[in-house]
């Protein structure tokens, strides 16, 4: 056997060796993580308000709070008749933070039309904030201006988007 | 690096970036609105006159040319000193918000008696009823009022009168001593005095207005 090839022989074996000695004793730690993401909800709540300024008996003013198509509250409808000139209809209905993270505004969008100047669309306020299982009110409201003709209907939405709160 | 890497690169990252952005939690509420008006109608009830509705002294002829919803008009003829005619005139909200009398108009004909429209005078109340028919109360109009006073009359006792839906007014006569009687009407009386205007005519209307009640 050539020296050469003796050397390496040597050098093999004493490696296998040294891999021996490191295949001794272990340990280990380990960290196990269970991530889970919270939840954005909000819902409309009953228990608010349609008001008209006068004492009418003979007229509904009412809202009804209706689950959307995934079940969340998130629709309400508002039923109100026998207006006039001059009459003034405020609409306030609580809206809540059913969900684990705080919300803010984003958008409130009104699909009114605006060319039409019989009514007048006001909103006067919306919760800008929500933290966790906090409520506030939107309120808005409905002015019949001089114009506006007999048994008329209109019908509108108010669309408010909240986001989340680090948004 | 390559140009053309380079603006991969960003492209990319710019990509990543929108989509964080529009990945971010939202959620909407929305209100649906269904928002309508009343109306406003009055109207004269009753469209047909009854004898006791419409009646006149002996030898005086009576008969309503038309009667309906917004109109009252009849011709009385062979009036004479001391003749007395009798009227019920009433007048109902069947709008479905409040209204308040806004003015009385009377107009004359062109064609009338001076004469014979200063010598007629016209007695009258006014009856409250409400949506069922039950009286709820009662204004003072006048007694012996000058039909050319009439308008003025009517606008200064009328002047408060609100009818909520359903509630009527009727013009009947003026109080007796035992109190007032439905069977006593708004009674217009040719002056006994009167010494001319024979084979004279007159006509007038009588125009009530009315506004909503928050006007």
């Amino acid at each position: 056997m050539k020296k050469t090839r003796f050397l390496a022989m040597i050098l093999v074996i004493s490696l296998m060796m040294m891999g021996a000695s490191y295949a001794a004793w272990t340990d280990q730690i380990v960290i196990s993580n269970t991530v889970s993401t919270g939840e954005l909800d909000v819902e409309l709540l009953p228990g608010g308000s349609v008001s008209v300024n006068d004492s009418l008996n003979n007229r509904t003013a009412e809202y009804v709070v209706n689950a959307d198509t995934e079940q969340d509250n998130d629709l309400a409808e508002v039923t109100i008749t026998n207006l006039y000139p001059g009459a003034e209809a405020t609409v306030t209905i609580p809206v809540r933070n059913i969900g684990t993270i705080p919300l803010k505004l984003d958008t409130v969008i009104e699909n009114y039309d605006e060319t039409n100047m019989d009514y007048t669309l006001t909103l006067i306020s919306a919760p800008t904030d929500l933290a966790v299982d906090q409520s506030g009110n939107i309120t808005y409201k409905v002015t019949v201006n001089d114009d506006a003709p007999e048994l008329d209907t209109i019908q509108f939405t108010v669309t408010v988007d909240y986001k989340q709160f680090n948004m | 690096m390559k140009k053309s890497r380079y603006l991969a690169l960003v492209l990319v990252v710019a990509i990543m970036l929108m989509g964080a952005g529009y990945a971010a939690w939202t959620d909407q509420v929305v209100i649906s609105n269904n928002v309508e008006t009343g109306y406003l109608e009055v109207q004269f009830i009753d469209p047909n006159y009854s004898a006791t509705e419409l009646s006149g002294s002996a030898y005086v002829n009576l008969q309503p040319v038309v009667r309906d919803e917004k109109t009252v008009r009849f011709a009385l003829t062979n009036l004479y000193p001391g003749a007395m005619f009798t009227t019920l005139t009433e007048i109902q909200n069947k709008g479905s918000i409040p209204v308040k009398f806004d003015n009385a108009v009377v107009t004359f004909g062109a064609d009338s008696s001076k004469e014979l429209m200063d010598n007629i005078t016209v007695s009258f109340d006014y009856w409250i009823y409400d949506a069922e028919g039950h009286h709820i109360g009662s204004m003072a109009g006048g007694a012996n009022v000058p039909l050319t006073q009439f308008q003025a009359r009517l606008n200064s006792t009328l002047a408060n009168l609100q009818l909520l839906p359903g509630e009527y007014v009727s013009i009947v006569g003026t109080p007796n001593p035992e109190g007032q009687s439905i069977d006593q009407l708004m009674t217009y009386t040719v002056n006994s005095g009167l010494t001319g205007a024979e084979s004279s005519g007159l006509n007038f209307d009588i125009t009530f207005n009315w506004k909503q009640f928050n006007q």
